[in-house]
């Protein structure tokens, strides 16, 4: 028998005996073996070479799809952590209260939500209020000694506005450094009568207006001044709250004890 | 196989493969359903006995894990017999046990190939199952994907990782020499 030389037809041959050949291309390898006893054996052996394909056992398809990865878009859709505070579908609380009976749960992590949010709240307001008043406290004390060592015995008042817990601006001076609260309202101090100059220069009417005050005085006032009101006849108080301003008719601030 | 054919094929793959990476599982159970018949064949005309399930899910495993390195200038099933060889080459060169060159016995054949247990009266099928199990592997990979797979030279050469000439060339000596032995 002798060898085709069809290269062509003979590449189709495996087709043919498969029978997946199109109509056209089928028809021209029927025709050629009609002629060509050496391609009609070789389709007789690719026909029985095709007939001992071998049987496959039962594939398992269930557990290799089991067995798959998950496809991308399920890696992708994996929940992430995040915070959820009540119902996620509820209109806010504002707005709407919703249902105690069925929305209890989601009501009731809302209100544990909200108490610790508010718990934490003051425990940070208090923290707050503590520290504030701790640096108050530190600032009154540098004031106290600035007071104190202030040679002119005169209150050191910073221009820095005070800030206290209440958020308050405590820019108003405050003439005792050791003492907050209560703020008095400035007293007014009467000028003087007669003016402090040397005892030769008092006419014989002024001192004796002064040794009459002098014999009236007793040493001590037995009644304590109105707030804001300062008897013209006592003077007893001058010297503690108006120091250094005698010889002036303005007024200066003053703390009734 | 016609071009035709192998198109409608290719896009159907590529469809089923759009479904599944859009998270459709039914997708994945068509392409095994599919598929796991030819990869079946396939390996147990690369003379693998044993395991035979699990290689064929470790196929679709690996498949299913690079889906987005497959190129559709292939097809799917040439791609997933491309895996699948790796996998046996690797099973044997991990065993070391089993020799690189599998011979496929006679009676290897009659009790793996139940359907020669249908062509009991067919003589010729026997002889022929015993003459491709004097093939060299190579010839008797490329003679199994060209007459029992249908696989076109180009995509053998995938598959092997030969060229087209090459297979081309091994086929037509298999088919050589089984005439021959079959004519002795």
């Amino acid at each position: 028998m002798s060898e085709c030389l069809n290269l062509d037809v003979q590449d189709l041959l495996p087709e043919f005996a498969a029978g997946l050949l199109p109509a056209s291309d089928r028809v021209m390898v029927e025709v050629h073996l009609s002629s060509c006893p050496a391609c009609a054996e070789d389709v007789r052996l690719l026909e029985a070479v095709r007939r001992t394909r071998p049987v496959v056992p039962h594939i398992d398809v269930a557990a290799i799809v089991a067995a798959l990865p998950t496809p991308p878009s399920a890696v992708r859709e994996v929940p992430t952590l995040r915070v959820v505070s009540g119902n996620p579908a509820a209109p806010p609380p504002s707005i709407v209260r919703p249902s105690r009976r069925q929305d209890a749960p989601a009501a009731a992590s809302s209100r544990a939500t909200r108490s610790w949010f508010r718990g934490a709240g003051l425990r940070v307001a208090a923290m707050l209020t503590v520290v504030a008043l701790g640096g108050l406290s530190l600032e009154i004390a540098r004031r106290g000694q600035s007071a104190i060592s202030d040679p002119a015995g005169s209150v050191v008042l910073s221009d820095a506005p005070m800030i206290v817990a209440d958020g308050s601006d405590l820019d108003t001076p405050r003439p005792y450094a050791d003492d907050v609260t209560p703020i008095v309202p400035v007293v007014a101090v009467a000028p003087s009568v007669l003016p402090v100059q040397e005892l030769s220069e008092y006419t014989d009417e002024e001192l004796a207006l002064l040794l009459a005050r002098l014999e009236a005085w007793d040493g001590a006032p037995t009644v304590e001044p109105d707030a804001g009101v300062v008897p013209p006849s006592n003077d007893s108080s001058r010297g503690d709250s108006t120091r250094g301003t005698g010889e002036s008719n303005e007024t200066s601030a003053g703390v009734a004890r | 196989m016609t071009e035709a054919e192998r198109a409608t094929d290719a896009a159907l793959d590529q469809t089923l493969i759009e479904r599944w990476q859009a998270g459709d599982q039914r997708a994945a159970t068509a392409i095994v359903e599919r598929h796991a018949p030819a990869l079946a064949r396939f390996a147990l005309s690369l003379g693998v006995r044993d395991a035979l399930d699990e290689l064929v899910q470790d196929t679709f495993v690996r498949a299913f894990g690079a889906l987005d390195s497959f190129r559709a200038d292939s097809s799917l099933r040439t791609w997933l017999f491309t895996i699948e060889r790796r996998l046996v080459l690797d099973r044997r060169r991990a065993a070391r046990r089993q020799p690189e060159h599998v011979e496929v016995m006679p009676e290897d054949a009659a009790t793996s190939f139940h359907a020669l247990d249908a062509l009991e009266a067919d003589e010729t099928a026997m002889r022929v199952q015993q003459a491709m199990a004097r093939l060299s592997p190579m010839q008797r990979e490329v003679f199994t994907l060209r007459v029992q797979e249908g696989r076109a030279y180009k995509e053998i050469a995938e598959v092997l990782g030969t060229t087209e000439g090459a297979a081309r060339v091994h086929y037509h000596n298999a088919l050589r020499a089984v005439k021959e032995w079959l004519n002795e």
